[in-house]
């Protein structure tokens, strides 16, 4: 097959130039928020929204808005990582961490090595619970410190910065504790199961 | 349609190579493409566009297709939107001889022709007249004399798209009309629409139900969705109203 | 057209139209005529007005009525992964 011809004088959007060997490879810095979604922004009112912990199928705990809100506050400033290749640095945001979830819920630890994060629509991602306690995580209600925006995830979202901004899901209702790994909403259709910006784990076998 | 069935294909990507350009305002340009091996089209469909730089980087983007089947060469009509990535290169660096990768047609949904007959109604939103101007220089060399009405909002005057063009076809008096109206001026001595479109203009402007009118709305999707709910709250069959939304993203 | 493939916000979200290069590239047949049962609501619609999410990461096409995901599409380097079984049934007009 021949080389596709060179569109002379094209190039990618010039961003701004990394200094700080904080963006992983692959990936540009933005100082832009793209919003990226599965499905069409949820609508759901505050005076209705809950967020339970399960275990498989059992009820661990759950909060109205108000008991969310009346729980351990942690800030956060991180640097975030899409899969699309963007990356953002310097993000603030404030939640309730998983830690103080389990915390809240009476459990000294997770009753499951893996969790399914489930969200208003369809929407679900996997993430190992290693990967979501000792501050590593939270359920984040706010950023730069407003209260998180619907197209953002609010009224709120996982956040797990250490991983590709797809783990971080938008309009989180639960968290269910399972036995093994299983693949969430873009896990399925190809995206890597784990997902580490710093090893490229953009897609299943990488 | 045909006799012989041919046995449906995978698109190809092709070389396309500029070998005109046409301002046709300050934000929108047309590009005029030799591309050997292009299959030929039906008006309203749209092709994607692939580009390679230097670094190997590539983007994609679809585009209407502007020019209407019977013409010798393809082309599309772009709109530089800004801090885009493509469109500000199309519609801007790009000169008579560069190339990149096409691939095409697209899209047997929204399409017209001219056997199809009328009535016609075309509402377009911006840049949402492309394939739709597709439709119109094909009615015009089909010499169909199907009833045609062009509903076109755009911002200012300055941002109407193949403004003379329209005027010369609708001066034909061969059953066109063209009702433009602008969102955000009004010129003095200006005699069209000044708001955005709405269920009364469209009520105004187009065919009765009863006529059973083929519809084609294109523009960003909230005007499209808005003027589809509309057409059908007016008593137009919805399997007559064929939309297409474009992006307000993407660049 | 000029597109991004899809939008979160379903104001703002795209069509089949959008998608149908993409759809193309795994489809000899023309994708935005098909006509796809939501096994969500019943709904029969073409691939062309269902409304597109999923930006650069993928195609996911939604009932216009329900949201329902008719079809999950993505390209990723080692191929392409399709699931449809939020459509029923799909019919293809010859």
């Amino acid at each position: 097959m021949s080389e596709p011809p060179i569109s002379r004088g094209f190039r990618r959007r010039q961003q701004p130039a990394d200094v700080s060997g904080r963006v992983p490879p692959g990936q540009h810095l933005t100082r832009d928020f793209p919003v990226l979604s599965a499905g069409p922004t949820p609508d759901t009112k505050l005076s209705e929204w809950t967020f339970a912990l399960e275990d498989g199928a059992s009820p661990l705990a759950e909060w109205t808005w108000e008991q969310f809100n009346a729980l351990p506050q942690t800030e956060m400033k991180v640097d975030i990582h899409c899969v699309t290749t963007w990356s953002k640095l310097d993000t603030s945001w404030r939640g309730v961490t998983i830690d103080d979830l389990l915390d809240a819920a009476g459990l000294s630890e997770a009753p499951q090595d893996f969790a399914m994060i489930h969200c208003d629509g369809d929407y679900t991602t996997n993430v190992p619970v290693e990967d979501l306690i000792e501050g590593k995580a939270m359920v984040a209600t706010h950023y730069e410190g407003r209260p998180l925006a619907p197209e953002h995830g609010g009224p709120a979202r996982l956040l797990v910065p250490h991983l590709y901004f797809w783990k971080s899901a938008k309009w989180a209702r639960s968290l269910q504790f399972i036995k093994q790994d299983e693949p969430g909403f873009w896990e399925s259709l190809g995206y890597h199961i784990y997902g580490d910006p710093w090893k490229e784990q953009r897609y299943a076998g990488d | 349609m045909r006799a012989t069935e041919v046995a449906p294909s995978r698109l190809q990507w092709l070389i396309a190579t500029v070998s005109d350009v046409i301002d046709e305002t300050p934000r929108t340009r047309s590009l005029v493409l030799d591309v050997p091996g292009w299959p030929g089209h039906r008006a309203g469909q749209h092709l994607d566009v692939r580009l390679t730089g230097e670094d190997g980087y590539r983007a994609q983007r679809s585009y209407s297709i502007a020019s209407a089947p019977e013409d010798a060469h393809v082309s599309i009509t772009v709109e530089r939107i800004e801090d885009g990535e493509v469109s500000p290169y199309l519609a801007g660096d790009v000169r008579r001889g560069d190339q990149f990768e096409l691939r095409g047609p697209i899209g047997g949904y929204f399409m017209w022709t001219a056997p199809l007959g009328g009535p016609l109604f075309l509402v377009a939103g911006g840049s949402g007249i492309v394939p739709l101007m597709a439709m119109l220089r094909h009615r015009a060399n089909a010499k169909s004399n199907a009833t045609a009405v062009l509903l076109y909002s755009s911002r200012t005057q300055g941002d109407i798209i193949y403004r003379a063009e329209l005027d010369a076809l609708a001066a034909k008096n061969d059953g066109l009309k063209v009702v433009h109206t602008l969102t955000r001026e009004t010129p003095a001595g200006w005699s069209g629409g000044t708001r955005r479109i709405d269920r009364e203009m469209l009520g105004e402007a187009g065919f009765a139900p009863a006529e059973r009118p083929r519809i084609f709305i294109c523009g960003p999707t909230p005007l499209v969705e808005s003027a589809a709910r509309s057409l059908s709250d007016l008593g137009h069959e919805p399997a007559l109203i064929k939309t297409e939304r474009f992006g307000p993203t993407g660049g | 057209m000029s597109t991004d493939y899809g939008h979160g916000d379903a104001s703002l979200a795209l069509d089949g139209n959008a998608v149908a290069g993409l759809l193309g590239e795994l489809f000899a047949f023309d994708v935005t005529t098909a006509r796809l049962t939501c096994d969500g609501c019943g709904t029969i619609g073409e691939i062309a007005t269902a409304r597109v999410y999923g930006g650069t990461m993928g195609a996911i096409l939604r009932c216009v009525h329900c949201d329902f995901a008719l079809i999950r599409f993505v390209k990723t380097p080692a191929g392409y992964a399709l699931d449809m079984q939020g459509a029923r049934r799909i019919f293809i007009a010859r």
